[in-house]
């Protein structure tokens, strides 16, 4: 993987409390399992919030992501930093309702870096 | 049900070979290159999400970067896990 590729991603899921690499774009998503893991996002309170980086669109990136992650299948999902999973586990989290509860510290962090939540 | 030297089982060899526990492959579109994987072992317990996922990627990885497995969903159980969702499920 080229650094500043890896840079990229690396500057990415930092500046982004959600980030999510997948086929398509978050209106128009083209395969089902990034259609879905986006849906569970949403529904776990990150709508508004998602940053989608379309891999169909920048082959490199699509190689790089698989393995920054150690991940060989996308969408893959970043929250405040951090790799979640792909679709099955986005969802899976989201039915758990670990999803919600870390889509919300993430957002909470981004408004009052280091406060944790606030009202 | 599956024809023998289907990619379908092809992959349930391979994962019962890595992995001791149940394993059922379904071919989701009738392409035999969707699949969902549902797995349920002993060899889950205690480890997250990602590894267990990770565990069942790992037989397949060659299959999966070359495209003979185009998608692959997974759902992999603790055997305690498993059996408290079933009857969750089953009244």
């Amino acid at each position: 993987m080229k650094s500043d590729v890896k840079e990229r991603i690396d500057r990415e899921i930092r500046d982004n409390p959600i980030t999510i690499y997948m086929k398509g774009t978050e209106m128009f998503p083209r395969c089902g399992f990034s259609a879905a893991a986006v849906e569970a996002l949403r529904r776990a309170g990150a709508e508004g919030s998602i940053h989608s980086v379309d891999v169909l669109a920048d082959p490199e990136l699509w190689e790089s992501v698989k393995e920054y992650s150690d991940w060989p299948t996308i969408p893959q999902v970043y929250i405040a930093g951090e790799f979640v999973g792909g679709s099955d586990i986005t969802r899976e989290l989201f039915e758990s309702g670990e999803l919600q509860t870390r889509v919300r510290n993430a957002l909470a962090e981004r408004e009052a870096p280091g406060q944790g939540s606030v009202e | 049900m599956s024809e023998a030297g289907s990619v379908r089982e092809r992959v349930r060899e391979r994962l019962e070979r890595a992995i001791d526990g149940r394993v059922e492959v379904r071919d989701l579109t009738g392409t035999d290159d969707h699949f969902e994987v549902r797995v349920v072992s002993a060899a889950f317990e205690g480890k997250s999400l990602i590894e267990r996922h990770k565990m069942v990627y790992a037989p397949l990885l060659d299959w999966i970067e070359d495209d003979t497995v185009h998608a692959l969903s997974v759902r992999a159980y603790s055997p305690a896990q498993h059996d408290s969702f079933t009857q969750e499920n089953e009244p």
